[in-house]
């Protein structure tokens, strides 16, 4: 089935709500689940592999995107063992630099969209 | 009288006395008699322009105050005829030739009665201590005490005053000092907070871990970060974040820890609420996509069984009757002619006088529906001469959206080829064969 806005809509609120679970990690609010940081059980990434990649999987934005979040879960992961090995401040410091990749996967996926409900 | 063993020139003796010694004469004026070289040599003024002169003739006080200070001195010794030490006194000397100006000195002057045989006082003697040095040392000390004072001052008021509670504590890791803010945070005495006391106050969940992070970081020199929950004044929780850096010295020792805390409370309950929004953002728009496929699906299979289905199928949209869904069976019967997107009565125009449009706006409007049973109806086929003349079994039916009347469904079947073969029947039956 064809890409709508409808999809892209979904993707933005796992990026959002990926970035609400890192930081209440960061907080205390919750434990850091294993899986918040695997490309396989990251929802946004699950996305990417059911329903982008066979309609759009030629679009280098595709990899793009893959590539960024690859690196802002590897952040993420990062930040969640500084948090936990006590270096509190230092880890929420960081959240600026997945904010710098979650920034550069929305520009992704609004080039996206535009190719694909064009 | 004893006398000396030689003869001595005590005037010349006096003169090279090693102080400062001024001979001063009873007399109110206070006429100077005699000095020694060093009193010279510190007065800056030649011998010759002071002896004979009244004192203040000679060195002219600089102020009202200074001058009876010497004058009230004067006095006791001429009074009680006892030594009399004056306060320290600032007494600038005139620089002699081109130098000028004058010098600002220090002094501290004592006078001494001299007596003769039956006690009657004979001379003033003024020794005088050229004290400049020491006074500008002590001077000088005390400025920084008082510098120190305002500096411990400073940091006292901005420990008291920063938005932040912050306490400190000895190497050992014992509390030493909490600021007004941490005891106003806690509402506890200072007192019981010291040492290790300030423990008790933490939520009891959070106590060992505290204990034992604090313990290390005392152990190492690290750094200390820790969140917990401290007791408000009011009873209440609060989550606070604290952090603690070590001071050293010279030989990298810890001389002491400096920590600070604030209330990070509402931010983190807005974390927490935050989360909770989005996940259930999440989840509410991961149901509505659901359903959007699951319409979107079903949208599909109606499409294609109306599509498919052998009857003519046709959805007519607005009040116009706009044609919006064309199933290839109906299209047959109007071959090449544009329906899709046309109202009835523009796409076929010919229908029109046959009545057809006022049965679709009955429909519409009183939401009735129309059977109709074998109805005649004439329209022309591009390319065919005549006009098909067809027989047709349909129903209209209105469709409602949001409550409203949205359009028409029409269900048809083309009986022309049935009713034509019933026709040539009764004409067959109505008029038989010439025999």
């Amino acid at each position: 089935m064809a890409l709508t806005s409808f999809d892209f809509q979904q993707a933005r609120v796992k990026q959002v709500l990926f970035k609400s679970r890192l930081r209440s990690v960061l907080y205390g609010v919750r434990e850091a689940e294993p899986e918040l940081f695997s490309m396989r059980e990251n929802p946004l990434g699950q996305w990417l592999q059911t329903s982008v990649k066979p309609a759009l999987g030629a679009q280098p934005e595709v990899r793009e995107i893959e590539r960024v979040l690859q690196q802002m879960l590897q952040t993420g992961h990062d930040l969640a063992r500084r948090y936990q090995s006590g270096l509190i401040e230092e880890a929420r410091n960081g959240l600026d630099q997945v904010n710098i990749y979650a920034d550069q996967i929305e520009l992704l996926l609004t080039g996206l969209e535009r190719n694909a409900t064009a | 009288m004893v006398t000396a063993a030689l003869p001595v020139d005590y005037q010349r003796l006096f003169h090279q006395l090693p102080e400062n010694f001024l001979l001063i004469g009873t007399d109110a004026a206070a006429t100077i008699v005699d000095n020694t070289d060093a009193h010279v040599g510190v007065s800056l003024k030649p011998r010759a322009e002071v002896v004979g002169k009244a004192f203040f003739e000679a060195f002219p006080s600089p102020d009202q105050n200074q001058g009876d200070e010497i004058r009230r001195s004067h006095e006791h010794v001429r009074q009680h005829r006892q030594p009399h030490q004056m306060p320290v006194i600032r007494y600038d000397l005139e620089r002699p030739g081109e130098q000028g100006g004058f010098e600002e000195l220090y002094w501290q002057a004592t006078h001494y009665p001299v007596l003769n045989e039956r006690g009657e006082l004979q001379y003033i003697l003024q020794r005088t201590q050229d004290i400049t040095e020491q006074y500008r040392a002590a001077q000088a000390a005390a400025a920084a005490k008082k510098a120190l004072a305002e500096e411990q001052e400073r940091t006292r008021f901005m420990l008291e005053n920063l938005p932040v509670l912050v306490w400190t504590a000895g190497p050992d890791g014992g509390r030493n000092y909490f600021n007004s803010r941490w005891l106003a945070f806690t509402g506890r005495p200072m007192e019981a907070d010291l040492g290790s006391g300030w423990l008790e106050n933490l939520h009891p969940d959070d106590q060992a871990r505290v204990s034992e992070t604090w313990h290390q970081s005392v152990t190492t020199g690290a750094t200390y970060q820790v969140e917990y929950r401290l007791r408000r004044h009011d009873g209440q929780y609060r989550w606070i974040l604290v952090r603690a850096t070590p001071r050293r010295n010279a030989a990298n020792d810890i001389t002491m820890w400096v920590g600070g805390a604030t209330d990070i409370h509402e931010q983190r309950q807005m974390v927490q609420e935050l989360l909770e929004a989005n996940e259930q953002q999440g989840l509410l728009s991961e149901q509505a996509y659901e359903l959007y496929q699951k319409a979107e699906g079903q949208r599909e299979t109606y499409y294609n069984l109306f599509m498919q289905a052998p009857a003519m199928i046709c959805v007519l949209r607005g009040p116009a009757h706009v044609y919006d869904f064309v199933n290839p069976v109906y299209q047959q019967i109007f071959p090449g002619r544009q329906l899709l997107g046309l109202p009835v009565a523009e796409a076929l125009p010919e229908v029109v006088e046959q009545g057809i449009i006022d049965i679709l706006d009955k429909v519409y409007q009183t939401g009735e529906s129309f059977y109709g049973n074998e109805l005649n109806l004439k329209f022309i086929r591009p390319g065919e001469g005549q006009p098909y003349n067809g027989y047709f079994n349909f129903t209209y039916q209105q469709f409602r959206e949001h409550g409203q009347p949205a359009g028409i469904m029409v269900f048809a079947y083309d009986v022309t080829e049935l009713v034509v073969a019933r026709q040539a029947l009764e004409g067959l039956a109505g008029n038989p064969p010439a025999a």
